[in-house]
């Protein structure tokens, strides 16, 4: 299948401050990637650079057969850009701003923006400003839909919506994307509901990448096993078998990607004593926090 | 794209751009009723030769009124842009970036115009029922560096607003001031007459300065 | 592209900013006043007396020969200079080389007059309306004011309308003199505070010299001869007590003249060293001789004339100027031009207007400071890890505008991304 994206070996830093090195991934036409991390691991940094608003150290992303350095008129058009806290002109109200993109699009899709704010409860010439956080994600969603893009890139789009309007957003990108055979690329700090939507995933940690594979691959690779140790001050090795672990008295939670049997005879070669050996289940945001700790 | 991007920011500055309509129309009418009444005490020959020789300027009031009117034009269409970064969007765009900068600069610049057009009409029009064509020849030299420093101060505006880092601003911000200085050097009537051409150039290339602030911004500088 | 060339521009016009604020500061916390000395002549003794003044008190006058005198004296030497305090205190002489002397006479003959550049072009010039008052009679400020382009004009202040008959009157007066419109000089006194009214003093469009009066309302319009080849570049109305002597002509080589009123006379005066557009002229006149003292930036010229306009005695002397003091060698290390919007000191005529002057590069004295700013350009782009080729534009601006461009390329950085 053809890429949309292509980022190749992405390096940036702020000053001396490294955010990634040598950063690659591609996103496959109609597939959605979820780009997920803590607060200050560079997701942001990431879109940036896809749209054109930073300049990376060095590598370069491709976006739609251009390089996002500069990117032309058609393909700005080509993508559908939310930004973080669902930004948009709020000074205008629902109508002025739709009339204003609706100038730049030749394929605007009216109908698909007023279906969506029919179902908010706005008055028409309430300015944007004045609207609810969930509101306004409805209005950048709606815009989005409406521009009609081949790519879209939302940048941390659950921040600050409650769970109904999180769902609501969720489900309604999620069979849009499907319906239309649109790609997204989304960053996200909150992993709450992100299996629902997206098919790949990025983790990423401080200047690095942890895990880079399809949510269903990484959701039944990744295991969490928990038992019970007899001496609390046992410390295992990060990087091997162990991605990484929890001690919470003398319960250990560990988080592999090796099966069951495998770490238990890791576990024997170490002549580690433990008991009450058994595999945890895990959502998308447990195994998230497992894989880059709580802090 | 260009009626999308005029009609983007008339709904920004439409207020303020009716506020300065009104205000500087109605300082420069209500600069001819001070006029008015201090003629109804002063025989206008003795008020005339006032004028001509003791540097006697009738319009002060008028001074900083353009250059005002510019800061103000310039704050309400670049300060929203700045606010959570909105830029980003205008810059996302499907039109080339430096165009979108050029077309919001050459709105504000219209407006400024038209603004700027009807205050200059109203001044000189009033001003020459009054006076001999000669006082008004040399009055429209005195304004003349005042209303391009409305335009200046309406560049540095967008220039510092778009600007990512705040060292620099300052450092624009500096810079800008002393420039607006040099439109307001003397105060005689007629003192600008061989500097308003050079002024005028200058402006007109001051006029594409923010592309250098949202280029700083597209490179990441923050 | 554009982002580059609006950098450039930027670039240039904060070097023309710092070219003009940054030696204003320097010049606000640096400058030294010069003060020129003051010139008197004595016609008791024949001799010039300097006083010299500093920072603090007025020094005592000294003599060509050097003797030291005190106020006092010196007052006293000059009775024509100081004849009414001399007259309070009954020490004005009665008579000096045969001359009686008294307070009216001398009164009604005293002239202290100054050209500097800057009153030779003033703004207010540029409104070319003047209002001709009636010689004949009480001086009062008229209705209407005169202007002369394609014909002389009479612009009543309170209806704003010409008053075409008055107009028409005065331009067949003009035209049968044989003026050629429009009129380029206009001499002449425009207040109303004044005893008697000698009208205007106008050249043409051929620099021909005409004189201007209203007697009775009606035009009194006279040619006056000039000598041949004789082109006027500045002329100043003077109203003098005694009405010998209508304007100063300052011709276009420079030379001084008197027209006196009698017979329209145009007298050279010998002094041949005067730029008007750049030295200072104080022009004294008395009952018994002329002095006149022209200044210049480093200095100082007297001379003493008679009656006849022959020259009695003359003084020069030279100090140090500015630019040789270490204020001013300072300043051209420092710059290597500046921007002048105002006091240019390349034509210090313009001083009431602002005109964009470069006054600079007289010297070599920037090329060290100059060098060092081009050596910190050099490292801090090996430093930032740029490009030579992408930074030539800057480093020629450097070296080229020195400090100014240094800050310049600093506050707008050029860089690669």
């Amino acid at each position: 299948m053809e890429n949309i994206v292509e980022c190749r070996n992405l390096t940036h830093y702020y000053g001396n401050k490294m955010v990634y090195e040598d950063l690659n991934f591609n996103i496959k036409k109609g597939s959605i990637l979820g780009l997920l991390g803590k607060n200050g691991t560079g997701k942001t940094t990431t879109i940036n650079i896809l749209n054109g608003y930073l300049t990376p150290r060095s590598g370069e992303c491709i976006i739609l057969g251009e390089n996002s350095k500069n990117l032309s008129p058609y393909v700005k058009s080509q993508i559908g850009y939310l930004i973080e806290n669902h930004v948009q002109y709020a000074f205008m109200n629902i109508y002025q701003i739709e009339k204003f993109y609706s100038g730049f699009y030749p394929n605007w899709k009216r109908e698909a923006y007023y279906d969506l704010m029919a179902k908010l409860k706005v008055t028409p010439k309430q300015k944007i400003s004045t609207m609810s956080c969930g509101q306004r994600s409805q209005v950048a969603l709606g815009l989005i839909l409406a521009q009609d893009p081949e790519l879209l890139v939302l940048d941390d789009f659950t921040m600050g919506l409650d769970p109904g309007y999180r769902r609501l957003f969720i489900d309604y990108l999620r069979n849009y994307a499907k319906a239309e055979g649109k790609t997204v690329f989304t960053t996200s700090h909150i992993i709450q509901d992100m299996e629902r939507l997206i098919d790949e995933c990025i983790v990423f940690d401080y200047n690095k990448v942890l895990v880079y594979m399809p949510v269903k691959e990484f959701m039944s690779t990744f295991k969490q096993f928990n038992f019970e140790v007899t001496n609390p001050d046992v410390e295992f090795e990060k990087g091997g078998l162990v991605e990484n672990y929890e001690k919470i008295d003398s319960t250990i939670e560990l988080y592999t990607y090796s099966r069951a049997n495998e770490v238990e005879s890791y576990l024997a070669s170490l002549g580690i004593a433990y008991s009450n050996f058994r595999e945890v289940p895990m959502t998308l945001e447990d195994a998230f926090i497992g894989l880059t700790g709580k802090y | 794209m260009w009626k999308s991007m005029f009609y983007k920011e008339w709904i920004k500055i439409r207020l303020v751009f009716w506020l300065s309509v009104i205000v500087g129309v109605g300082v420069t009418l209500a600069m001819y009723m001070i006029i008015r009444s201090e003629l109804a005490d002063t025989p206008v020959n003795h008020y005339l030769w006032k004028i001509m020789n003791r540097d006697f300027v009738f319009f002060t009031l008028f001074k900083f009124l353009p250059l005002g009117i510019g800061l103000l034009i310039g704050l309400a269409q670049f300060i929203p842009e700045m606010t959570e970064k909105r830029i980003k969007l205008t810059l996302h765009l499907p039109i080339n970036e430096e165009k979108a900068g050029l077309q919001m600069v050459a709105f504000g610049v219209m407006s400024l115009t038209i603004i700027f057009s009807l205050m200059f009409l109203v001044f000189i029009g009033i001003g020459r029922y009054y006076f001999p064509y000669e006082i008004i020849r040399v009055a429209a030299i005195t304004v003349a560096p005042w209303f391009m420093s409305g335009f200046a101060a309406f560049f540095i505006a967008g220039m510092v607003a778009i600007e990512p880092i705040w060292k620099y601003r300052i450092a624009y911000l500096v810079i800008g001031g002393l420039f607006i200085k040099m439109f307001f050097i003397l105060w005689k009537a007629g003192s600008y007459i061989y500097a308003n051409g050079f002024f005028l150039i200058l402006v007109v290339l001051f006029s594409i300065s923010i592309l250098f602030s949202i280029y700083r911004f597209r490179k990441g500088e923050m | 592209m554009l982002h580059k060339l609006s950098r450039y521009l930027l670039v240039m016009i904060a070097i023309l900013v710092l070219a003009y604020s940054v030696p204003i500061l320097y010049n606000t916390l640096f400058d030294k006043r010069i003060n020129t000395p003051h010139i008197l002549y004595s016609a008791l003794n024949d001799d010039f007396y300097i006083s010299r003044y500093d920072e603090k008190k007025v020094l005592n006058p000294v003599d060509t020969k050097g003797k030291e005198y005190t106020q006092t004296e010196m007052m006293e030497q000059c009775p024509m200079m100081f004849a009414t305090s001399l007259h309070q205190s009954g020490l004005l002489p009665d008579s000096i080389d045969g001359v009686k002397i008294d307070i009216e006479t001398w009164h009604q003959n005293f002239i202290m007059y100054g050209f500097v550049p800057h009153s030779l072009r003033r703004p207010a010039d540029e409104y070319r309306l003047f209002p001709l008052y009636e010689s004949t009679g009480k001086i009062a400020l008229p209705g209407d004011l005169c202007r002369i382009k394609k014909r002389v004009e009479f612009v009543n202040v309170q209806s704003n309308e010409v008053n075409e008959e008055k107009s028409l009157l005065f331009t067949k007066a003009f035209e049968k003199e044989g003026f050629v419109f429009p009129a380029q000089i206009l001499a002449g006194n425009p207040s109303h505070r004044k005893n008697r009214a000698d009208g205007w003093f106008i050249t043409d469009n051929i620099g021909d010299l005409f004189h201007l009066k209203m007697e009775n309302g009606q035009p009194v319009f006279n040619r006056i001869e000039i000598p041949e080849d004789f082109q006027i570049k500045y002329m100043q109305y003077l109203e003098v007590e005694n009405e010998k002597l209508y304007c100063f002509i300052i011709s276009e080589d420079n030379r001084l003249n008197i027209l006196y009123s009698k017979d329209y006379e145009i007298v050279e005066i010998p002094v041949y060293d005067y730029i008007p557009e750049e030295h200072t002229i104080y022009i004294m006149g008395n009952m018994l001789f002329w002095m006149f003292q022209v200044n210049t930036e480093n200095s100082i010229a007297a001379y003493a004339v008679d009656l006849d306009h022959n020259i009695i005695d003359s003084y020069y002397e030279e100090f140090q100027p500015k630019s040789e003091m270490l204020i001013g060698k300072a300043y051209h290390f420092l710059f290597p031009f500046t921007l002048k919007l105002t006091q240019p000191r390349s034509d210090p005529k313009y001083i009431d207007f602002v005109k964009f002057n470069f006054d600079g590069y007289s010297n070599f004295s920037w090329v060290y400071l100059h060098a060092v700013l081009l050596g910190v350009s050099v490292f801090l782009i090996r430093k930032r890890k740029l490009r030579f080729k992408n930074n030539i534009i800057d480093l020629l601006l450097v070296a080229a505008t020195g400090l100014f461009g240094f800050i310049a390329i600093n506050v707008f950085q050029n860089k690669e991304y």
